[in-house]
């Protein structure tokens, strides 16, 4: 059933171009490029930035590299991924060594006049590499072995973007993993171990920090984690657990010793690199990783941008202040409005009812690509859209989340919406994929 | 196979299913979020928006002072003036008059006005700068007057003012705004586009020390911006720069600055034993205050347009033939290698055949039979033309040259140092596809040819000569202090940064040399002052590629007997034009200058001392520094 695309393929392929999804994209984009206008004016009614004019160049190459992509066979990125994927690991490791620092990290390179982010682009050759490997593995999929090569292969790009220093740009890596492997048939048990250790250790690294921070006391509790006795002693007993659970399912063979061992282990390894975390991030980076629980804690520093924001997006009500005539935003009140958060310039000028506007047009994206999963031919095609489908939703929950206060300052841009070349052109070549594939859906 | 394939098949819709499910329960978190906050708490944060917003207002941080050794003010902050006006705040029907009268009570035409000010920024609420950089007593008219300007208000902000500088500009610099390419680098140290950075000089090289940390503080405005009075909500203050002191001494500094006078060239004076710059003179130079003055156009246009370039420190970025001055690494070569018995004489006859053609020396008539010690005082070229050529090669020279220092950065802290140019056959194969030949190599014994230096090159080299084959770094600055407390934060100590393992019998015999020039070599009857003995090198040369342009040196340090912590190593150098005029003026210039240490005089007093005051006709205007 694999490689069925052959020439035929290609009359039958216009039929199945799937116009919505097309216009929905298209339609954030321009929602997108209205609000970067909007939000270039300042409080003399003077448009102060060209930005507009950017993104809307943007948006065209994108475009043109969009129509491009479809008149490709998808099946030919399968044998392309392997190079691609080199060539994205090989242009990484050239950034951090060659890159200037911009802006306090090293993810630009420079052609002319113009800036390019190559991490946005390695996400899509991500995606390519670990649907080819989990289509050639599709027999021993739920194999351990399996499972951590493609974690493996994640891993690469991922530490080398956290190296420039991107902790949110890495993060989707990880996103895509777990999204891909799940959906290509690997083991519940892996991914829900995995999902685990990553949401503890997360845990654990900030929380010496939330107690200085957030709750303003001293947890006793947390002594197990700060006193190093008491942390080596609480390692030590979950070790112990573990091995004694291993020994007892060894002989008794019940489930439930299986259990044990599974979440000790989890919390065992979790704990190590919660403590390796906690050491290797900057104070000023966990800080903005837990400053929304109460941004009130640093109104004048991390804190500032979300009091901001929530302002703003308060007081957009139902209908808001009506397009370009959002006051906060125009008075330096929000910083990075064009970027990171345009959504606060959405949610005050068109209000509870455009916010919807934008969040049903995300699922609906995010219906189709999940139709055009299911009805994509091979796995290969399955697994792209599924890829896909995770970069977009993790890019809008957490990118909207933090506006709005829910979620950690990432510096993750709202997909198809904020302003930025790399990532707009990017997403547009993603979305392509999914419509080639639907396109070409039918095996002849 | 098949029913494997449709298991998988059903698994994949199950699992996207999964998947879809857990973006629907986060989008219905997202919207029941915004819900809350923009329908049920609306009221509360729309009332928020409106009055209780704040926003980040920055308070610029004061720049360090500069301070000479002994701490007179070189460089600090002045307070100065703006009158800036918001028009949203002037009734419209009252602009023009208070426009009006702005202009007669600052005494600005009613048109430059007009034009900061147009009508279509009537009803803007940013400020607007009218003048800046004025003193109190400009503006205390306004200042007290104040209902007559509504709308006006008044802003005291420091600009940097360096009281006396003179020829100190090229130690010190200036600041200026920050470009566009600066930026792009230093973005991560903490500029930012209103920036002012240190664009030479002290001023550069230690501007992070200097510049300090900006405050912030937090104001709270309404929601189109306007200050609401008495609702500060907090402060994070400024934190002012490092004090800066300097190695330089001012009062030397006028002695070399008026010694010099308006001759194109440079002067330097330096402690041997430390490195450190006592002065540094490079004329012509500029006033640096210029930049900070209104209406500086014209004057900033003649500074950029003299072709004797005043912003060019030619101290340490100008780079000359050393000229006779090289003999003295001539001579360290000659003897170190004992390449001639010293009582070895050449016969001078005024020139002498080589090659193909005749090398002249300076004295036409020639100086008859001399040895090593009469050829480095009597400055004969045909005694090192013939050692040169009958017992060295460009290879020895070039090595002697390195083992001076010669040809590399002494990294002094300075921004823009030259390293000159030492001269290799390979080199000049690079750089001008020509083969090295014997004329190259006696030209470069006198110190002419490709041979280029700068002064504080030449400065360290001779420093060498009087350290036992030891030269520390060059610096300028002294000590950091804390500009609050004036506690000392750092020193700088003495550092070794090129040593030589010559016999001592080697300095000391140049030194004797060196001394006897001054007493009855091509010095002599100019060093005439009774206060110490000075020793030293003269030695003139063509710049190469510019026929008439000459470069004349004296190098020299006194007390000649005294050991090196008690010395003083001055050079002056003087580009003299086609006429050669002043070319003889070297040495005069160091002779005032150590009358003047060594006496503790002024420019006026030592020149009196001296009775030169038939040099000088306008010697009064000094009278009274």
């Amino acid at each position: 059933m694999n490689n069925g695309g052959g020439f035929g393929s290609h009359q039958k392929s216009l039929f199945g171009f799937d116009f919505i999804l097309a216009l929905m994209v298209l339609a954030l984009c321009t929602i997108g490029i209205l609000f970067i206008y909007s939000s270039g004016i300042n409080s003399d009614n003077f448009q102060s930035s060209s930005e507009y004019i950017k993104q809307t160049v943007f948006c065209i190459i994108g475009i043109i590299a969009s129509v491009a992509v479809l008149f490709i066979d998808y099946s030919r990125f399968r044998n392309l991924a392997v190079p691609l994927y080199i060539l994205s690991v090989i242009t990484l490791v050239f950034l951090l060594i060659f890159s200037p620092l911009i802006n306090g990290s090293k993810s630009w390179i420079g052609i002319g006049g113009f800036g390019i982010q190559p991490s946005e682009f390695v996400k899509i050759t991500a995606i390519l590499i670990l649907a080819r490997f989990i289509e050639s593995r599709q027999k021993e999929i739920s194999a351990l072995k399996v499972f951590a090569q493609a974690f493996l292969l994640m891993l690469l790009p991922a530490a080398l973007v956290l190296m420039q220093p991107d902790l949110g740009t890495a993060s989707v890596y990880f996103i895509i993993f777990i999204a891909m492997i799940y959906a290509g048939g690997g083991s519940p048990r892996y991914v829900v171990f995995t999902l685990i250790v990553v949401l503890l250790t997360l845990i654990i690294t900030v929380l010496p920090h939330w107690e200085v921070l957030i709750a303003q006391r001293r947890v006793p509790l947390l002594e197990l984690i700060n006193n190093g006795v008491y942390f080596a002693s609480f390692l030590s007993f979950w070790f112990l657990i573990m091995i004694l659970s291993v020994i007892g399912y060894v002989i008794y063979k019940k489930p439930v010793f299986n259990k044990i061992a599974f979440f000790s282990a989890a919390v065992f390894i979790s704990l190590i690199l919660g403590k390796i975390g906690g050491s290797v991030l900057k104070d000023y980076q966990i800080k903005r990783l837990i400053v929304f629980l109460d941004p009130r804690v640093d109104p004048y520093g991390s804190g500032y941008h979300i009091l901001q924001s929530l302002t703003v997006i308060g007081s957009g009500g139902l209908t808001g202040k009506g397009f370009m005539n959002g006051t906060l935003g125009k008075y330096d009140f929000l910083p990075q409005r064009s970027t990171d958060f345009i959504f606060s310039t959405i949610a005050e000028e068109w209000g509870f009812a455009g916010c919807l506007i934008v969040l049903l047009l995300f699922f609906g994206i995010l219906t189709k690509i999940a139709l055009a999963a299911r009805e994509a031919k091979d796995i290969f095609g399955r697994m792209v859209c599924i890829g896909v489908f995770a970069v977009i939703f993790y890019h809008l929950m957490i990118n909207i989340g933090m506006t709005i206060g829910i979620m950690p300052i990432t510096g993750i841009p709202l997909i198809f919406v904020s302003y930025g070349g790399s990532s707009l052109i990017a997403s547009l070549i993603s979305v392509a994929l999914v419509l080639n594939i639907r396109m070409r859906r039918f095996s002849i | 196979m098949e029913s494997n394939s449709q298991n998988s098949g059903r698994m994949f819709h199950n699992r996207l299913f999964v998947l879809l499910g857990v973006a629907g329960v986060i989008f219905l978190l997202i919207v029941v979020r915004l819900f809350v906050l923009q329908i049920v708490n609306q009221t509360q944060y729309s009332r928020r928006a409106v009055n209780l917003t704040f926003r980040e207002i920055r308070i610029p941080a004061l720049r360090g002072d500069i301070l000479d050794r002994n701490n007179t003010l070189l460089a600090a902050n002045r307070n100065s003036f703006s009158v800036k006006i918001i028009p949203a705040d002037v009734p419209p029907e009252q602009m023009e008059e208070v426009l009006a009268n702005l202009s007669y009570a600052l005494d600005i035409p009613p048109e430059t006005i007009r034009k900061k000010v147009p009508s279509s920024l009537y009803r803007s609420y940013s400020p607007i700068e009218i003048v800046s950089g004025v003193g109190l007593s400009d503006v205390m008219f306004v200042a007290e007057h104040g209902d007559l300007y509504p709308g006006v208000f008044l802003d005291n902000h420091a600009i940097r003012s360096y009281p006396g500088v003179g020829s100190l500009f090229h130690v010190i610099g200036y600041i200026n705004n920050i470009n566009q390419n600066e930026l792009r680098f230093l973005y991560n140290q903490g500029y930012r586009s209103y920036s002012q950075i240190g664009k030479s000089g002290v001023e550069k090289e230690y501007d992070m020390l200097l510049k300090g940390t900006d405050g912030k503080r937090f104001q709270s405005v309404d929601a189109r911006g306007r200050t609401i009075v008495g609702e500060q909500i907090a402060n994070i203050p400024p934190e002012t720069g490092k004090t800066l002191v300097l190695t330089v001494d001012r009062r030397i500094q006028r002695l070399c600055e008026h010694a010099l006078g308006e001759r194109t060239g440079s002067i330097i004076v330096m402690k041997p034993a430390t490195g450190e710059i006592l002065a540094m003179t490079s004329y012509p130079w500029i006033d640096p205050n210029v930049f900070y003055q209104n209406d500086n156009q014209s004057k900033l246009s003649d500074y950029y347009n003299d072709r004797k370039n005043p912003f060019f420190n030619r101290c340490v970025s100008a780079v000359y033939p050393p000229a006779s001055t090289f003999k003295a690494v001539m001579a360290a070569m000659i003897l170190e290698e004992g390449l001639v018995p010293e009582s070895y004489t050449v016969n001078c006859t005024g020139r002498v055949f080589i090659g193909d053609r005749y090398f002249h020396c300076e004295k036409r008539s020639g100086h008859g039979r001399l040895n090593l010690h009469s050829a480095v005082s009597e400055s004969c070229n045909v005694y090192f033309y013939t050692i040169a050529n009958e017992f060295s090669d460009i290879s020895m020279i070039a090595e002697y040259a390195g083992l001076f220092a010669l040809g590399e950065k002494s990294f002094i802290d300075l921004p823009e140092e030259a390293s000159g140019t030492l001269p290799t056959p390979e080199w000049k194969l690079r750089q001008y596809s020509r083969r090295w030949i014997g004329g190259d190599t006696v030209n470069m014994a006198i110190g002419q040819g490709y041979l280029t230096v700068t002064p504080l090159q030449m400065a360290n080299a001779y420093a060498m000569i009087l350290n036992d084959g030891k030269i520390y770094k060059p610096h300028v600055l002294k000590a950091v202090r804390d500009s609050e407390s004036g506690r000392i934060i750092s020193e700088t100590e003495p550092e070794v940064i090129h040593s030589v393992d010559f016999s001592p019998d080697t300095f000391r015999k140049i030194r004797s040399a060196l001394r006897e020039t001054c007493v009855s070599g091509t010095a002599k009857n100019v060093l005439t002052t009774k206060l110490v003995k000075v020793a030293g090198k003269t030695g003139t040369g063509q710049i190469a590629g510019v026929s008439d342009n000459y470069a004349s040196w004296f190098i020299s340090y006194a007390p000649y007997d005294a050991p090196p912590e008690e010395q003083v190593l001055v050079v002056v150098l003087i580009e003299p034009q086609a006429d050669k005029e002043y070319q003889w003026w070297t040495p005069f210039a160091a002779n005032i200058i150590y009358q003047g240490i060594f006496g503790n005089q002024n420019f006026y007093e030592a020149v009196t001392a001296l009775r030169w005051q038939w040099l000088f006709p306008d010697l009064e205007k000094y009278k009274d520094e």
